[in-house]
């Protein structure tokens, strides 16, 4: 009975949302429509301009736009003092026919392109000579005049998706787009005003597979490219600011390409932002950071940045940097990071003595010169870098981020490792890196080559071992003090034992014991009594 | 009138009908949120996102059904979602097409806390926010929101000579059930 009712529900739903479906129309739009009659529900009726059917549609419904180049109609939404080409003021999806090449909407001197409410839709046109700028001696508080030349979206819920987005201008911020979530679409040559927020391409939105180009920053805070937004697999290329961060500020980038960005202050391609899994070459800044300033970048690849100024950094400035590779970036002083960086786990030039784990060896890229910053199958990079800065998503090529059990140095992750083991630390002490020697005991020390790789140990060396020396019984707190040969680009657990035969027989009675050049020690304040004692040291990363 | 003895029976049957006449007897108030089928708004140009209000005429509509039929206390907390006013937006509150009182929307405002009283006669109360002037153009506009946080409060408070009327109908009832004990 119970399962007869929940079918009847399920069909009953999925009645509902059929009918739903079947509820929603289609309203035409034609610029060359000689018959334009309401409602505009086939093309020998349709509008000639796209407000008129955004005007008689409801939410869920369709608007569809045939070739040609939109520029009249339109209006101020909510009073606003900005007209709007198209102010898709309800929850609709307005779409052309053929895409962005046929299908143009113009704004003008004193009118945005677009406006999308929350929920709304747009789709496949080109968006250009759009202008935000009303009053700006006014502030209004919360106020959209001076937002988005191309489109203003009223929340991250409004999309825009397959557009090309140029030549559009706003007085503050989001030369091209204000808010918003955008899917494969293009921004290119929007500009802001002499002040403003920032974000000469975008402001605000949520950026998925798109290309920002040429667009300015001006004299806005920053962010030439965008600002404070969330680009995933984009590409930004000759943006600028002339403050700082010609691409990007106060944003969030995975899997995106950052080049010839350019801005006056710090930060060529991003300041004040994280990056994951993205390749910043040829950014150029005027002070300091030329690839990077004041953010956090996990698994980059930094080359042929540039900074003119005495700052230094042409790779980075006050950055913390962890896998990545920062090298062949050029400043008077500095040039690949600067003194206030940290880096962790990072090849670069020359060897960085802020942070831990950091290589500095010939890179390998496949093609430096034509831009090709994947690895060769013996760089160093390959497994040399740190699984716990490692991004969640995929490399800059979309492939899996971590082959072969350790992540690599840099963007992109080389996919068939022949070893397990660091390619550097192989390569140091002079071993193949086709896997032969992974598990080989080159120095009878009962300790592989994968374990010493593991424990930072030399292979070649006998007296290089992870050992537990003999504890030694304690007063001041009483205990017994556990010793180890360790390292310093390692950490440790400590278990004990007080029955070997018991299941299990071991028990962690101390994590994230930090390694010690040389020996390390532990005080087993529980070890009171007569014993037996027995200890195991495990290495952590 | 303090001793029931010396109330005739005509006069405590009087007292007594007063009792019943002077019904509702206790304060009984009925909240409600703003939002879901029984909200509307209306704003003319054609051009507004939800909720948005900025030319005279144009309003947010809320019907209530309260538990009682005739109530005399309105109490409401609007709150404004997006406030984008240049101007101060000045508002009357109607109930069933009747003027109940007035208020007015300044620049940035978040919240508003107005209390009215008059009698209102049910089952059903139409509350109408209605904007009384028009907010040039350019000079933005108001939203209220109606996803539970704008509430109604509308309450039945005893007048004072319902209170008296009441008192003295139930001395009457007293003296009665008083007088039938003695016998």
């Amino acid at each position: 009975m119970a399962v007869l009712l929940k079918r009847t529900l399920g069909l009953a739903c999925l009645v509902c949302l059929l009918a739903q479906a079947m509820n929603a129309s289609t309203f035409y739009v034609d610029v060359n429509s000689t018959n334009s009659t309401q409602p505009f529900l086939g093309w020998s009726t349709a509008a000639t301009n796209i407000q008129d059917a955004i005007g008689v549609a409801n939410a869920g419904d369709l608007v569809l736009v045939n070739d040609g180049i939109y520029s009249t109609g339109g209006g101020p939404v909510n009073n606003s003092g900005v007209t709007n080409r198209v102010a898709v003021n309800k929850p609709v999806t307005v779409q052309s026919v053929n895409g962005p090449a046929m299908t143009v909407i113009e704004g003008d001197g004193g009118t945005r392109c677009v406006y999308l409410a929350d929920g709304a839709t747009l789709t496949g046109f080109t968006l250009t000579k759009g202008t935000a700028f009303f009053a700006p001696w006014l502030f209004y508080g919360y106020d959209n005049n001076n937002y988005g030349g191309g489109v203003w979206c009223e929340s991250i819920s409004a999309t825009v998706s397959n557009c090309v987005i140029s030549g559009n201008y706003a007085f503050d911020s989001g030369g091209g787009v204000y808010g918003g979530t955008l899917y494969n679409c293009s921004l290119s040559n929007n500009a802001l005003g002499p002040s403003g927020l920032g974000g000469g391409g975008a402001i605000f939105s949520t950026l998925n597979n798109c290309t920002l180009t040429g667009n300015n920053a001006n004299g806005a805070d920053g962010g030439g490219g965008a600002a404070y937004s969330t680009l995933n697999n984009c590409t930004l290329t000759n943006n600028a600011c002339m403050f700082p961060a010609g691409g990007a500020y106060f944003c969030t980038l995975n899997q995106c390409r950052l080049t010839g960005n350019v801005c006056a202050e710090f930060g060529g391609g991003a300041a004040y932002s994280t990056l994951n899994d993205c390749a910043l070459t040829g950014n150029l800044s005027g002070e300091f950071g030329g690839g990077a300033a004041y953010s956090t970048l996990n698994n980059c690849t930094l080359t042929g940045n540039y900074t003119d100024g005495p700052g230094g950094g042409g790779g980075a400035a006050s950055c913390t940097l962890n896998n990545c590779i920062v090298c062949d970036n050029n400043a008077s002083d500095n040039p690949n990071f600067d003194d206030y960086s940290t880096l962790n786990y990072c090849c670069a030039i020359p060897l960085p003595t802020n942070g831990v784990g950091n290589i500095t060896n010939v890179l390998l890229f496949v093609d430096e010169a034509n831009g090709n910053l994947r690895l060769q199958s013996n760089s160093p990079c390959i497994n040399a870098g740190n699984n716990v800065y490692a991004p969640p998503g995929p490399d800059l090529d979309g492939n899996p981020r971590i082959a072969g059990g350790t992540v690599d140095i840099g963007a992109y992750e080389f996919q068939n490792p022949a070893s397990v083991i660091s390619y550097a630390w192989l390569q140091q002490y002079g071993e193949p890196t086709d896997g032969s020697a992974d598990y080989a005991d080159l120095d009878g020390t009962g300790m592989n080559n994968w374990q010493k790789w593991l424990a930072g140990l030399n292979p070649t060396n006998p007296a290089s071992i992870l050992a537990v020396l003999t504890p030694v019984a304690a007063n001041k707190p009483p205990g017994l003090v556990v010793t180890w040969e360790s390292v310093d680009t390692r950490t440790y657990f400590l278990q004990r034992s007080t029955n070997l035969a018991a299941q299990p027989a071991f028990f962690t009675i101390q994590t994230n014991i930090v390694g010690q050049a040389g020996t390390t020690s532990f005080t087993d304040t529980n070890a009171i009594g007569s014993g037996p004692f027995f200890y195991r040291v495990g290495v952590g990363r | 009138m303090q001793n029931p003895d010396i109330m005739s029976p005509s006069l405590r049957l009087v007292l007594c009908l007063l009792v019943v006449g002077s019904l509702p007897p206790v304060i009984r108030a009925d909240s409600f949120a703003f939002g879901g089928p029984g909200f509307t708004w209306f704003q003319a140009s054609g051009l507004a996102t939800p909720n948005h209000i900025w030319v005279a005429g144009d309003y947010w509509d809320q019907s209530f059904t309260p538990s009682l039929s005739q109530e005399n206390e309105f109490d409401f907390h609007l709150v404004y979602n997006d406030n984008s006013l240049a101007q101060t937006l000045n508002m009357e509150v109607l109930v069933n097409g009747s003027f109940l009182g007035d208020f007015s929307i300044s620049p940035r405002q978040s919240s508003s806390d107005l209390s009215f009283g008059a009698m209102f006669t049910g089952p059903t109360f139409d509350v109408r926010l209605e904007a009384l002037n028009t907010i040039p153009s350019g000079q933005n506009s108001v939203s209220l929101d109606a996803s539970g946080l704008s509430t109604a409060a509308i309450t039945i408070i005893p007048e004072p000579c319902s209170t008296v009327l009441l008192g003295a109908g139930l001395a009457g009832l007293a003296g009665t059930i008083r007088g039938r004990f003695r016998k």
